[in-house]
């Protein structure tokens, strides 16, 4: 549990991290042949950055800075993510044509491959779960 | 009219109205999968936008202040992320192939159902990103050629599906391991699919988180390659 006590002006720091990994990963992707977006690079990046510290830090240290201004940012913007995918959303008015046009294909696709995606993840994590968990415990009995 | 009234709020306002009103819906409808709150919205923004005759490209760039929040929102995902990581070590391997053989099936089977009923390749590139979570699915859809716009009802489409069969799919299948359930979630149903979830049972919510971010990774590193089919 964290000892600081969450303050609003907490926010300018968690927002400028998230923002500049943004602009990071934008500048890469400008630079680089890799053609991925730049806020998906800058979440990599953000990712292992995280990832490293997480190793680095001690206990003591660990439960001094959780939860950090960054994640108390990072959890609030998720949170409400869904508001901001409504502009880019609504620009299907302009393409109900072509969304009419290929209703069957996206229908069926959409369902089918959405059932097969779980299904296929589902039965290979459990399948070599399961042959890991027999062969360690063969392991065990030696 | 002389002076036409202009307000540099007034299409994030709209915006923000229509998000209430569509959460308000599913609240009441007890959290139902199917009253998702952002396509109440879009669905709203759209009606109110045809009913007044205004351009969508007027609105649009009304609403730019709430959709230029969408990049610092995709970085964010990077803390759920970290914070989840450590799953990964004790089951490295089941989760790593099952996220590419998951993350390949939701990809390549999309593509291949709407190549197989002749849709055009623009149609292909805009249903490829569909189970990765909205804000990357956008990002790639724009970056292959496909129609971002189509790419986000698609996506929460896929997540709809995914929080409505995974529970029945997962006893049929007759798998009760939270974490496989979890990373399918993740996989296949993006975020709507993880936060769903998440609700049930924590352990499966971090592995949806898990699956979700790492199977945005694995999409962007994929999807260059769709276009092929249609070569």
């Amino acid at each position: 549990m964290s000892h600081r006590i969450w303050s609003a002006t907490d926010i300018p720091t968690g927002f400028a991290i998230l923002v500049g990994f943004n602009v990071a990963g934008d500048l890469i992707s400008y630079l680089s042949p890799v053609k991925a977006p730049g806020a998906v690079i800058g979440m990599v990046l953000l990712t292992l950055v995280l990832a490293v510290r997480r190793q680095t830090q001690t206990r003591f240290e660990e439960e001094a800075a959780l939860p950090s201004k960054l994640d108390r940012v990072a959890d609030a913007v998720i949170a409400n993510m869904g508001l901001m995918f409504i502009p880019a959303g609504v620009g299907v008015v302009a393409q109900l044509a072509l969304v009419s046009a290929n209703l069957a294909a996206l229908v069926v696709a959409v369902i089918i491959s959405t059932i097969a995606a779980l299904m296929v993840t589902g039965w290979v994590f459990t399948t070599v779960e399961k042959g890991r968990q027999a062969h360690s415990a063969t392991e065990g009995e030696r | 009219m002389n002076a036409a009234f202009s307000s540099a709020m007034l299409w994030p306002g709209v915006t923000l109205i229509a998000y209430l009103i569509g959460r308000e819906i599913q609240r009441r409808l007890r959290g139902a999968p199917l009253a998702n709150p952002v396509l109440i919205a879009i669905a709203l923004v759209a009606g109110l936008l045809l009913a007044t005759r205004t351009p969508y490209a007027i609105y649009f760039a009304g609403a730019q202040p709430i959709h230029l929040l969408l990049g610092p929102a995709t970085v964010a995902l990077a803390v759920p992320l970290a914070r989840n990581l450590h799953h990964i070590a004790k089951s490295f391997s089941a989760l790593a192939l099952a996220l590419i053989a998951g993350g390949v099936t939701a990809m390549g089977s999309a593509v291949l159902i709407v190549f197989a009923f002749g849709a055009s390749h623009q149609i292909g590139m805009t249903i490829a990103p569909k189970s990765v979570t909205t804000p990357i699915a956008m990002g790639l859809a724009q970056e292959i050629g496909g129609l971002p716009a189509l790419t986000t009802v698609m996506v929460i489409a896929s997540g709809i599906v995914a929080a409505s069969v995974g529970p029945s799919l997962f006893r049929l299948m007759k798998i009760s391991d939270w974490r496989a359930e979890g990373l399918a979630a993740g996989v296949a149903g993006g975020g709507i699919g993880s936060a769903t979830i998440a609700v049930r049972n924590g352990l499966a919510g971090a592995f949806a988180a898990v699956g979700m971010g790492l199977n945005g990774v694995l999409t962007t590193l994929l999807a260059p390659l769709a276009p092929l089919i249609w070569k």
